[in-house]
């Protein structure tokens, strides 16, 4: 049930840290914490987290000026939450889904929704569709693939048979440590997805530890067969690029070709060139995509839409980053309707 | 010393080779060859100084030949070539430099034993583009490239169905045919030695094609690069031309954009790009072919080089036919 004042209550599941990103906090706390339509409630974890997690968690609701509930069935329980943004560890997340769905309520989940396709599964069984359980695979509203989805969607390129895209964040310091094909890639490969609207078949993929030293890849290339024999291809890295024109976004493009033509878009547009003593810099003044997201899953647990994204994207888009990694590893191209199913 | 040319095959691209010969110094085109002796005559028209033969050997046979440029289907390429390494002339062979690696050693082999050159026509390693991003990524501005997308794209397939390209039995099928422009291209700017090789293809333009008219090739370097190279002659509408690179290295990232060297025209016809500067990839080609000839440089594109790109594309072939990852032969 929404608040008094018609919005929907947020319960922010854990702060945690995952691989050194702490998402609640820097990707969708900004947001869900001035959002219109969201009251923030509490903040919470399970009981089981630990102390050490519980005391930050603890901090962040004392700066938010809620409560900090260490007992997540106890949270749940509140009849103002209506929403749950999870950010709790990976080998966390189908417990934690599992007893919000149990407790009736929605969910906003930082990207990958779980470590495994099992874990997805049984997510995606638990939510059945009921309740809104949405990954924060953001890249798809952005702008740019939104506007290519909505272009091959209305037969803009007639059928189309290839995707080429580029994903290259340019934000060099140091690789995500379980790596950024799993870290990145899920963007570029839910966008396809989405994009196309069809399955992935098999992939072929390349990855390295260029930039940074250690073993976490920081750069892939992905080569896939959807259905219907569609080729697609993506980068997939964190470049040490910082001087780029285009700040953190670095490259990212997509292009479809159909049986009737050729789409290209820029997820860096729309953007000002701006020029000046220093290096160039585009200014970016596209709508902001997380935003977009939680605009959409507001959308969806009001009723007022479908929603486009689900557990199952969040299954098929991590089947294809795991086929990859066997893939980048034994040099050969994975079938996923075997070894990943 | 004059270079005596002899060009054996007068289809479209021995026209590109004729006019880059034209406006060199130091080279005398003899004459022309072709099994139909209308086009060679046609092709030696305006210029009174050269002869046409209706076969290789009667070319060969011409004292006054010390070179040839063969143009000629691709399946030709190894019989004509040891021909004409055994006449003792050196060859600027159109890509691929034959359409199996057999075929390739054996050529590089023969001109190898003689002391001849042997160029093959990797032409876009002479365009203005190519040689930019060469110098740019020799000049190590952005480290050592882990990443190369190519993409050229159009629309234009062949006239019609009696065109010898799309006769895989002929041509050895896209990926020689076109795709080693790109193979070449990209392992000349990556600086490394190809490992393996994954392509995945489509028929577009007609579900009858014996070839892939697009191409996906996907190749992984012994140093751990990966090149993306796509050629496509299946895009729509038939005019489209796109042309896109995008070089990611350890210390930054270079790109080429569609429209980098021309103007965009918005017409009543729909928007396409003005035409360029003008600058052809060919002259210079011929220009290097004819300078290392008269032994002031290596061969630009050296036989080992061209076989490097058919090795690369024979393995592209199977991947084709099979959908796995293809090793390169060394």
């Amino acid at each position: 049930m929404p608040t008094e004042d018609g919005r929907l209550g947020v319960l922010l599941v854990s702060f945690s840290s995952i691989g050194g990103q702490a998402h609640q906090r820097t990707m969708y706390l900004p947001v869900l914490a001035n959002h219109a339509a969201l009251r923030i409630v509490a903040v919470a974890d399970e009981a089981e987290a630990p102390e050490a997690q519980h005391a930050l968690n603890r901090r962040e609701a004392v700066a938010l000026d809620v409560p900090y509930v260490a007992d997540l069935e106890f949270a749940l329980a509140d009849p103002r939450v209506d929403v749950v943004s999870v950010c709790c560890p990976l080998e966390r997340r189908a417990a934690v889904l599992e007893r919000v769905a149990a407790a009736g309520k929605h969910a906003l989940v930082d990207k990958p929704l779980a470590g495994t396709v099992h874990d997805c599964e049984l997510i995606e069984q638990a939510f059945g569709t009921t309740r809104v359980c949405m990954p924060a695979h953001h890249y798809r509203f952005n702008p740019a693939i939104r506007s290519a989805r909505s272009a091959v969607a209305g037969g803009a390129v007639g059928l189309p048979w290839a995707v080429h895209s580029e994903f290259v964040i340019a934000a060099g310091t140091a690789a995500w440590p379980m790596g950024e094909l799993l870290n990145f890639g899920l963007y570029p490969v839910d966008a396809i997805r989405c994009v196309l609207g069809l399955e992935a078949r098999s992939v072929y993929a390349t990855r390295g530890a260029f930039f940074y030293g250690g073993d976490a890849d920081d750069f892939s290339v992905l080569a896939m067969t959807f259905e219907h024999g569609v080729v697609a291809t993506t980068s997939v890295g964190r470049a040490p690029t910082t001087g780029h024109p285009n700040g953190y976004g670095g490259d990212r493009r997509l292009r479809v070709m159909g049986s009737h033509g050729t789409i290209v878009v820029d997820a860096a547009a729309p953007a000002l060139s701006v020029y000046g003593t220093e290096s160039p810099t585009q200014r970016y003044y596209g709508n902001e995509s997380i935003r977009s997201l939680i605009d959409h899953f507001i959308g969806a647990v009001r009723g007022e839409l479908a929603p486009e994204l689900g557990p199952r994207d969040a299954r098929a888009a991590l089947q294809i980053i795991l086929a990859a990694q066997t893939s980048a590893t034994e040099n050969r191209v994975v079938e996923l309707q075997g070894d990943h199913q | 010393m004059t270079v005596g040319v002899g060009v054996i095959g007068t289809g479209f691209v021995a026209n590109m080779h004729l006019a880059a010969l034209g406006g060199l110094p130091g080279v005398r085109l003899v004459g022309v060859a072709d099994v139909d002796a209308g086009r060679a005559r046609a092709a030696i028209r305006g210029l009174p100084n050269a002869r046409g033969a209706t076969s290789a050997a009667e070319l060969l046979a011409w004292p006054e030949v010390d070179a040839c440029i063969v143009c000629t289907p691709n399946d030709t390429h190894v019989e004509l070539g040891l021909a004409i390494a055994r006449a003792g002339k050196h060859l600027l062979m159109e890509k691929p430099l034959a359409i199996s690696v057999d075929g390739a050693d054996a050529l590089v082999r023969a001109f190898d034993e003689r002391g001849l050159v042997l160029m093959g026509a990797h032409t876009h390693r002479f365009y203005d583009y190519g040689r930019t991003i060469k110098r740019t990524l020799d000049s190590g501005d952005i480290g050592r490239p882990v990443y190369i997308r190519l993409a050229i794209l159009g629309g234009w397939l062949w006239p019609d169905w009696r065109a010898w390209v799309l006769d895989p039995r002929r041509s050895g099928g896209h990926v020689l045919h076109n795709g080693v422009h790109l193979l070449d291209l990209a392992t000349w700017w990556m600086n490394d030695e190809p490992a393996s090789i994954y392509v995945q293809g489509r028929k577009e333009t007609s579900a009858d094609l014996a070839i892939h008219d697009y191409l996906s090739m996907i190749v992984r370097y012994q140093d751990g690069g990966t090149a993306v190279c796509e050629m496509s002659r299946a895009n729509r509408p038939r005019s489209f031309g796109y042309r896109d690179v995008f070089v990611q290295g350890t210390r930054g990232a270079l790109r080429l954009p569609w429209d980098a060297e021309q103007g965009v025209a918005f017409l009543e016809g729909g928007t396409s790009l003005l035409p360029g500067n003008g600058q052809i990839g060919f002259d210079r080609e011929v220009a290097a072919w004819i300078v290392a000839i008269q032994g002031q440089t290596q061969p630009a594109v050296s036989g080992a080089d061209a076989r490097r790109a058919v090795a690369m594309a024979v393995a592209g072939e199977e991947s084709l036919r099979t959908g796995e990852v293809v090793g390169v032969a060394n």
